[in-house]
This record gives C-alpha cells, structure tokens and sequence, in this order.
C-alpha cells in the first residue's frame, strides 16, 4: 500500500461501510428475500451475530501481525511467488464483483431512465468518473467516501422511516421461513452480505492506528448489520415475497412506494441519484485497492498509467456478459460462493497458516 | 506544458462521445412534443383482444386553464382535434381533452398506434386513473397489470377502477365542471373514500401486490358513468348503497363519475362486487375507515330511520386460530358513533334512549359485518381484507402455509364478530 497513507477510525468504517451498501441496494436484498423467505430478517440476526464471532476470531488471529495486510502475510507464509499469485487472485475478484454491479447497475439505469442508450454509453460515463477519481491518490478517494457515506446511510434511514406506512407486520409469518435448517443452517450462506470483511485484511497497513484494528472491524460489522436488517426488514414487511424476491430491483420498488403528502411525489429520483454516487465511490475505493495490490506486487513505481488500463479491463469485463439474465444468475449464484471464498476462506486460512509459522518460528527459537 | 497535447487529446475524445451520446439518447422533449395521458380505458376489444381508450390532455386547455382561472371553461380555443386517423375511432370531447380508442392487442402497441394518431409522443407519467370494464375484469387482468405495472414513467398511485360502463364511455362522458383541470377532477373522483367511507381509492401498486400476495386477495373501487345526455345509466349499471337499496343513482344534469362499492377480484379474476355499507364494513376491518355517514331503522319508531356518523374509535382486533383444520376469526371493534337525525326520537337524547341506539347500532353493525364476511368468504371467496395475515402465525414455516391453501380454505371460515359501540349526540344545540 501507499506508505503516505494513513487513514483514521471513521474513515476506515466509511471504506467498509459503502461496500455493503453498494450491494444491498442492488442485488442482496433479492438473494436473501429469495433464499429466506418470511425468515430472512430473523436470518439477518443470526448472520450478523454469526459475523461478530468470526471478527473476534479474526482480531485474535492478527494479533500477531499488526500493520500487515494479505499480501504481506501470503508472503511470509510462502514467499514472493505466493505473494504474487495472491495478488493476482484478489485483483481477479475485485474486478469480477465491480464488473457484476457496475454492469447490473447499467443495465438497471437503462431500464429505468435510458431506454435508447447504449449500455456502453452509460458504463462509460461512469467508469470516466473512475477513471478520473483514480488518478488521485487512495487517501483522496477514501476522504471522498466520507463525504459519500453519510449521505447514503442518511437517504437509507430516511427511506425506512417513510416506508413505515406501508409495512405489514404479519408479514414475518410464517416466522421460519421455509423452514429451520434453511434459517440457520443454509441461512449461514448468507453471510456473504459482510464481504465487505475481505477490505479488513487490505487496511491494516494504511491504518492511522492498527490497534483500532478491532474497533473497526466490530464498529463496521454492527453498522452493516444493521443497515442489511433494516433494508431487509422494510422490504419483507412491504411487499410480498413473491415481488420482493423476484423483483430485479426491490429498493427501487420501495422508493416509488413512497410519497410525502400531494406536494412531493416521485422521490425515486432522488434515492436514484444517491445510489449512483455511492456506487461511484465504490467503484473509485476497489478500484484504488486494485491498483495499490498490483502495484505491491509488481512493484512499478507510477501506479496513475496503470489505473487508466485497469478501467479499460473493468469496462470490457462488464460488457463481457450477454444479458441481464446472465448477470442476474451470476450475481445470485456464483458472486456468492466466490465472495465467500474470498471473505472468509482463503483470507482466514492464510491467516490462520501465518499465525502456525509463527507459532512454530517461535518453538524453534526456543 | 508537456501535458497539454495529451489533456487535449481527453477533452476532444470526451467531447465527441458526449456528442455522439446525443444522437441515442431522446429526453431533451419539449412540451409540444409529448401528449400526457390522463386515463386509459380497457375494455374487451372486437377486433383485437383488448379496446383501449387513451384520453390525452391538450396543451392548449391545460395552458389556458392554469393561466386564467375566472374564464369561462366552456370558451377558449379548440381543443386539438388533430387526432383522427385510421386503425380506430377517435373523437373530441371537448377542448379539454382528446380521446384515442383502439382495437388492439397491448397497451404498448396502442401508445404505438396513439402517437402515430397524435404525432406526438405519448407519456403516461400523468396518467391519474386505470379505467376497466367490468366484462374484462371478469376475463382476467394480470396481463394489463403486470404491463402497466412495468412501465416506469407510469405513477404507481394511480388508481383503479373498474367500470360497470363500457370503459371507453366512462372516460369519454368524464367532464370535470367543478375542477379546473381534468388531472384534478380524477384525483378528487378516486380518492373519495375519505369523504364518504362507501368506496376507497385503489392504487395500481396496491392492485399489484394483492394480486402476488399469499395474505390479501385484490380489489379496486367500483364506479359508472352517469350521463343524462346519453341516458347511459340504465339500471344495470347502478351501484347500490346496500343489498336493500339497489338504485343508488345521482340525478345529477351533466355527466359525472359515481364511485361506490368494491369489484372484488379472485387472483386476477373480477368475481363479484360490495355494496357501499358492505365497502364500510371493509374499510372497519381494515382500519381504514375515517368517518362515513349510514342510517339504521330507528329502535324508538320502526317507521323512522335514524342517520348516524361512524368514526373509529380503536384499531379492530383480528385473531385467527385453527381448530380442526378450519378458521376460526375472531374481530373486535370498537366504534364511534354520534346521531345527525334531528326527529322526534333523538331530539331529547336521554339515557335510555342512547342506550337503545346503542344496542340497535351494535346490532346493524354486527349483521354488517356478518353479511359481509359471509359474502366474501363463502359466496366470492376472496379475502380482500387479508384475514390471511392474522392466520400465518399459526404456521412455523411456509411449506406448512402452503399445504394449508388458505386462499382456498378462506371459505370455511367460522367468524365471531363483536361491536362495542359508544353513541355520541352530534348535535350543536341539544345536551347528551
């Protein structure tokens, strides 16, 4: 990572927060909906608590290796060649899941607003603010998300509060949903939605204060929580499962839902607009930890001519898929085991894999 | 300064993809070029499979409308009878609005064939109500929703109503005389539930999701057209107030949208319609109800009626519980009621005799409110006020619910009803 940057505690929860949001505005509402049924803010619960065990558990594992992000530890589990083939995986998977949302969110834009626009037109403009934002440095685009952020967290509330006319409680029943193994035994699946955790393991480095590490981690995992549950709850309570889980875009349902007497109507353009920035930022923050991934492993020394082909490659990746059927099926299957993967397999093992070297380091010092 | 020609280089290439961006992307619209779709009218079509009627507001009306509102609205300029053509019948109502009817087979292909007629682009983004006719209802209608339920610039609060008319009548003997604007007159027209308690303002989106729920069953309001010019309102097209009473009719001496009751639909299937006293004890059970007036025969003189105002005083209590496989509802309710008759019997309120209209109301409101039940479950089967909902909690999971098949077990529902009443004088000068 960049060695000038150093980032503090709200800035850090910011990074991890616009991950998870990005997501659920877009596609995870409908996989949970869909999976979970009636069930799913009961699920939602038990995830979340599910992932406050896994960050304790992770903040016992980099007890050892504070100011060390994946790439350092990969590296001294296996060396520079391991390093390298890590890197390379994570920037395979960055782009893979950009490329999803940003293509879903083209596809979604033009849906709505566009009908007679090329969707290269629209992956353009938006990969032009990317791009641009890019040529910055990773602090700049992470001070950015924090002016990002609260207005996203803040039009989320808001949209909460103004769905409540709307809600029908009994709609949590069947409280089980399809059933107790699907809640909590397949239901575990679903904690993807914190695949957000991936970015603890690229921020200790950049970390004003890595013993804030663990703060961070619990402050970002609540604050998703809540925010999924929220989300999830409003959605479940307002529209039937059958729309709500078939619907390509639940949250944009929910914003045409909602009116503020006769005098402000359509707010759908507002919330609209949000969303854009937020995935704006998003993409301007994965893209940043692309390139400050491939520059670690690389080790070129000006990372701004790079950046511009890593847009191109992200451009091309997403017009890659042939329709949003595609998009749509890969989001709800392949975007989760892979997240998981990422998030929670292969991260933790090498963790878990340093902190054995470690251990036996230390044994043989003795 | 070495940065220059390659700056240069970005600004021309963004440039020219921004001008090229121009040619695909069509929302740069004047007012001249679009036609604003007020209501849509669907009917069963003779040579296609749907009649659709596509009543346009003109520019020139709505100009002259907004800019002189003491003018007279029977002068001003002619109202754009630009759209004639083939493929159709059209015809020009007033200078208000335009009518577009055609014979087709969706409501993307009429739009088609309307801005052909009006070479105009047609947007439904103002489109304030759904028109359908009764017949059609009783075909189906999850075509045309799920169509217009699709198309995003369509507002999702716009109402429906199913027409005992033909549709295309209704929307053609629409004139507004006590609004200024067509646009206003509908949304006054569809959203009278407030006022009268005798019918409520379905929106497309509550239409919608009725229509995919496992809890409610859908329902629009129910309305005619009454012209005495064209004498439309023959008797087989009267709503009617309740079950007794079947000649609800306005003698009004210009046309006039009439709104009353309920079309109660079974999935996407009209299968039967409510009263508007039947439409009251809906809006109870559902918490909907705000006030509405009804007379009951007077417990003190049988030959009198008694008018009466309702209010709800709490939020009615619903349970359900299952015994041996059936439904067993249970509701509450507790209403508020305050005499308007101002007659021999109530104009000395005293104790006894707000007693025995306490007891008379308890009663009519509790047949009500059987009549209605046993109505909608045992003769439509249809459960509109989402009894459903109060049920689910007794399944654990959704493969149990669905075995159970409540939209099909609604009609072996057992119900309970039990009214507390507190009567009021609404009089200004008489003690209680």
């Amino acid at each position: 990572m960049e060695s000038n940057t150093k980032i503090g505690f709200s800035e850090a929860v910011c990074v991890l927060l616009i991950v998870v949001i990005s997501h659920l505005i877009l596609t995870v509402p409908k996989i949970i909906l869909h999976n979970q049924g009636s069930s799913s803010a009961l699920n939602i619960i038990y995830i979340t608590l599910i992932a406050l065990l896994i960050t304790f558990i992770l903040s016992l594992l980099y007890k050892k290796f504070k100011g060390k992000d994946i790439l350092d530890l990969s590296g001294y589990l296996l060396g520079s060649k391991f390093q390298f083939l890590i890197g390379i995986m994570y920037i395979a998977f960055f782009l893979f899941t950009c490329s999803l949302l940003l293509r879903n969110t083209a596809e979604n834009l033009k849906t709505m607003y566009f009908q007679s626009t090329p969707i290269p037109y629209i992956l353009f403009f938006i990969l032009l603010v990317v791009g641009f934002m890019n040529r910055y440095s990773l602090k700049s685009v992470i001070k950015c998300n924090l002016i990002v952020v609260p207005m996203v967290v803040l039009a989320l509330l808001v949209l909460f509060i103004l769905s409540f006319n709307s809600f029908t409680l009994e709609r949590i029943f069947p409280i089980l949903g399809y059933g107790s193994g699907n809640t909590f035994v397949n239901g575990i699946g679903n904690i993807f939605v914190f695949g957000n955790m991936v970015f603890l393991f690229f921020l200790m480095p950049i970390l004003k204060d890595y013993y804030q590490f663990n703060k961070i981690a619990y402050t970002s995992v609540i604050t998703s929580g809540i925010f999924v549950f929220l989300t999830i709850f409003a959605l479940l309570l307002m529209f039937p499962l059958d729309i709500s889980s078939n619907s390509n875009l639940p949250m944009y349902l929910q914003t045409r839902k909602i009116t503020l007497g006769e005098f402000i109507q359509r707010v759908d353009a507002f919330f609209i607009l949000i969303w854009i920035i937020s995935l704006l930022s998003y993409l301007s923050i994965v893209m940043s930890f692309i390139l400050s991934t491939f520059k670690k492993i690389t080790n070129i020394q000006n990372k701004t001519f790079v950046s511009y082909s890593f847009v191109a490659i992200l451009f091309g990746i997403s017009l890659l898929y042939k329709n949003v059927i595609q998009i749509r099926q890969l989001d709800a299957n392949l975007y989760k085991y892979i997240s998981l993967f990422f998030t929670f397999g292969i991260s933790f093992l090498i963790l878990l894999l340093c902190n054995i070297k470690h251990k036996i380091r230390e044994k043989k010092k003795i | 300064m070495k940065r220059t020609p390659r700056n240069l280089l970005i600004i021309i290439v963004v440039l020219s993809l921004l001008i090229s961006l121009g040619n695909y992307v069509n929302s740069s619209k004047n007012l001249d070029d679009l036609a604003y779709v007020m209501a849509i009218a669907f009917d069963v079509g003779t040579s296609g499979k749907y009649k659709i009627s596509l009543q346009l507001s003109t520019i020139e009306s709505s100009a002259s409308e907004s800019m002189s509102s003491s003018s007279s609205s029977s002068g001003g300029s002619s109202g754009g009878g630009e759209s004639s053509g083939g493929g159709g019948s059209s015809e020009q109502q007033t200078q208000q609005y335009v009518i577009n009817t055609m014979d087709c087979e969706t409501l993307d292909m009429a739009i088609n064939i309307a801005n052909a007629f009006t070479n105009k682009d047609i947007s439904l983004s103002h489109c304030k109500i759904l028109v359908i006719s009764e017949k059609l209802a009783q075909q189906g209608v999850q075509e045309i929703v799920n169509s217009l339920i699709n198309k995003v610039e369509l507002r999702p609060d716009c109402n429906i109503i199913i027409a005992k008319t033909p549709s295309g009548e209704f929307t053609e003997d629409s004139e507004p005389k006590l609004e200024e604007l067509i646009s206003k007159y509908y949304d006054v027209a569809s959203n009278n539930e407030t006022g009268i308690g005798y019918t409520k303002g379905v929106k497309l989106s509550d239409f919608y999701s009725n229509m995919n729920d496992y809890f409610f069953e859908p329902y629009a309001s129910l309305g005619t057209v009454s012209n005495p010019k064209k004498n439309t309102n023959n008797n087989k097209d009267d709503l009617s107030l309740n079950t007794q009473s079947k000649s609800f009719s306005s003698n009004t001496p210009e046309p006039a949208i009439e709104s009353m009751g309920l079309a109660v639909f079974k999935r996407d299937k009209l299968v039967g319609t409510l009263t508007g006293i039947e439409t009251m004890c809906h809006l109870l059970i559902t918490n909907e109800l705000k006030y509405c007036d009804f007379n009951i025969p007077s417990p003190i003189n049988a030959d009198r009626t008694i008018d009466l105002y309702i209010s709800n005083l709490k939020n009615s209590k619903i349970d359900v519980k299952i015994i041996n496989g059936s439904p067993f509802v249970s509701s509450k309710f507790d209403v508020s009621i305050k005499v308007l008759s101002l007659n021999d019997d109530t104009l000395t309120l005293t104790e006894d005799v707000l007693n025995k209209l306490e007891d008379a109301t308890t009663i009519y409101l509790s047949e009500q409110i059987y009549n209605y039940y046993d109505k909608t479950a045992k003769e439509l089967n249809s459960d509109i006020s989402g009894i459903g909902r109060f049920a689910a909690k007794n399944f654990r999971t959704i493969d149990e619910w669905e075995k159970y098949n409540w939209a099909e077990n609604y009609k072996n529902c057992t119900f309970k009803v039990d009214v507390k009443t507190n009567i009021k004088s609404g009089h200004l000068l008489t003690s209680e």
